[in-house]
């Protein structure tokens, strides 16, 4: 009784800490602003020229990024899951941002759905049938990118990257619109 | 009765409990008066079930996910003063996830929760009948918590937001807490703010980014709860509980400016029931915490169920 009362919580926060199979991470506990983006392994980076891509689109069709600016001045796509997080974002771009740009292609990229079918049932339910939507077949994009959940990526007119990040509050996706060539 | 107060406690302890995009955090323990450690282990299945969108539309999840998290707590709380108590509450994470094309277990140390409750009462204030004004003053508990982000966040080597098994932040939380019992009747009332520090962030799932500070909105939490104790000749008792439940966050901020397409707003339910030996020392609690899938009854959150089985030790 008396062991238990005295060490209990000490011998349950080392052996909680150091946990050998999953330690704690301690990039929460001690955060840091240093800039480690050199440090991603792949992905293109702003200033590089895309290549033609192809999307395979929800509804069947599909499209390539050189057609696409043949009438657009430039193309944001939007790494999505259809999650609650990726909701808040695209809610936010449908209302502030994609009215602002009507030269401006917005693609939603459906990374995680296996099918077309899949994607568009996704696209759907989440009530974004008035955006383009596109599903990122065997990751092609993804490796592309280096995109993870909420990437934004926006290409110019000249098929040159602008911006290859995540969302944040969309500040940077406009700052970055608002000066598109 | 002493261990009542307890019970009723932590019966409304769901309500607040960490959800997706998030998660792990344990609630408080307090201890029953008198008492002077408490041993306390819990078990919770978080499962969700769609999400309201930031007009407060529910949305059901895409056809075929499946998003549980499994909650497994261990904590104590110590008495160091006649009103005075402490506690700590350590969680482990399991997230499995079923999400359109995606399939993952994770699981992880969740957030530790440490914190200070403080007594605004010198005896035990359950009563049998009303018999001066005196009778009808509440347990009264003031609180201070801290959440210490020991958890996997979104600033960590994570794919995306179901992976996570903490928040990431730094959170103090202050708590009032309002609890009456006459005679087998209970009713509880429990508020409490919380503020997270700000941190500067440099990954988000998994993928380092150009760094900036993060800091989220303050969160109120106000739970309402009342129950009854129907107690056997052999002076076990069994206790059910109905509750409600009302979360807020304001908006976060990014770079000192705010967001405001962050914060959230959620009400819940609970149902519970406990069980309690005669001698108030062990206590077995089953709850079920949940949110009614409709539209209106949030925004910006995931809709969740939350069952938890506990168990507490109290040691004289």
């Amino acid at each position: 009784m008396y062991f238990v009362k005295k060490y209990f919580i000490y011998v349950s926060l080392v052996l909680f800490l150091i946990n050998c199979s999953n330690p704690v991470p301690l990039s929460n506990l001690f955060p840091d602003a240093t800039d480690r983006r050199y440090l991603n392994v792949t992905g293109l980076q702003p200033g590089d020229r895309v290549p033609d891509i192809t999307f395979y689109n929800t509804d069947g069709t599909t499209d390539t990024l050189s057609n696409i600016l043949t009438i657009k001045n430039g193309v944001v796509i939007y790494f999505t899951m259809w999650c609650i997080v990726c909701d808040v974002h695209m809610s936010y771009i449908r209302n502030t941002i994609k009215p602002m740009y009507p030269n401006v292609e917005f693609y939603l990229l459906d990374y995680v759905s296996g099918t077309i079918a899949q994607a568009l049932a996704n696209q759907t339910g989440s009530g974004y049938t008035d955006f383009k939507a596109a599903l990122d077949k065997n990751f092609k994009l993804t490796d592309m990118f280096y995109g993870t959940m909420s990437t934004t990526i926006v290409i110019d007119k000249n098929s040159i990257l602008r911006m290859n990040e995540d969302f944040k509050d969309g500040q940077r996706l406009s700052a970055v619109l608002s000066v598109l060539p | 009765m002493i261990a009542f107060i307890a019970v009723m406690v932590e019966i409304v302890r769901p309500l607040s409990a960490a959800s997706c995009c998030g998660g792990g955090a344990s609630a408080s323990l307090v201890l029953p008066k008198f008492a002077t450690f408490l041993f306390d282990t819990s078990i919770e299945h978080e499962k969700y079930n769609g999400y309201w969108n930031s007009k407060g539309e529910y949305k059901k999840d895409p056809p075929g996910s499946d998003l549980r998290q499994l909650r497994l707590s261990i904590g104590s709380a110590y008495r160091v003063h006649d009103n005075i108590q402490t506690f700590v509450s350590i969680p482990y994470v399991v997230n499995i996830n079923q999400y359109t094309g995606l399939k993952s277990t994770t699981y992880g140390a969740g957030d530790i929760t440490l914190g200070f409750n403080f007594e605004l009462f010198n005896d035990i204030r359950c009563v049998y009948r009303i018999l001066s004004l005196e009778d009808i003053w509440p347990a009264t508990y003031l609180g201070v918590k801290a959440i210490v982000p020991t958890g996997i966040s979104p600033y960590d080597n994570v794919p995306n937001s179901f992976d996570i098994t903490g928040l990431g932040f730094y959170t103090f939380n202050f708590s009032l807490l309002l609890d009456k019992t006459i005679k087998s009747f209970n009713i509880s009332l429990a508020g409490n703010y919380s503020i997270s520090a700000q941190r500067p962030v440099n990954m988000e799932y998994g993928r380092y980014i150009e760094p900036y500070y993060i800091q989220p909105g303050g969160k109120l939490n106000l739970t309402a709860s009342t129950g009854y104790t129907f107690s056997f000749d052999s002076m076990d008792s069994i206790t059910g509980t109905l509750g409600y439940g009302y979360t807020k966050e304001y908006y976060l901020k990014i770079n000192g400016i705010e967001n405001q397409n962050s914060g959230f707003l959620k009400h819940n339910l609970l149902v519970g029931i406990a069980f309690a030996t005669a001698d108030q020392n062990n206590v077995i609690k089953f709850n079920n915490a949940f949110n009614l899938p409709f539209t209106g009854w949030g925004v910006n959150k995931p809709a969740t169920i939350i069952t938890t089985l506990e168990y507490s030790h109290v040691f004289r």
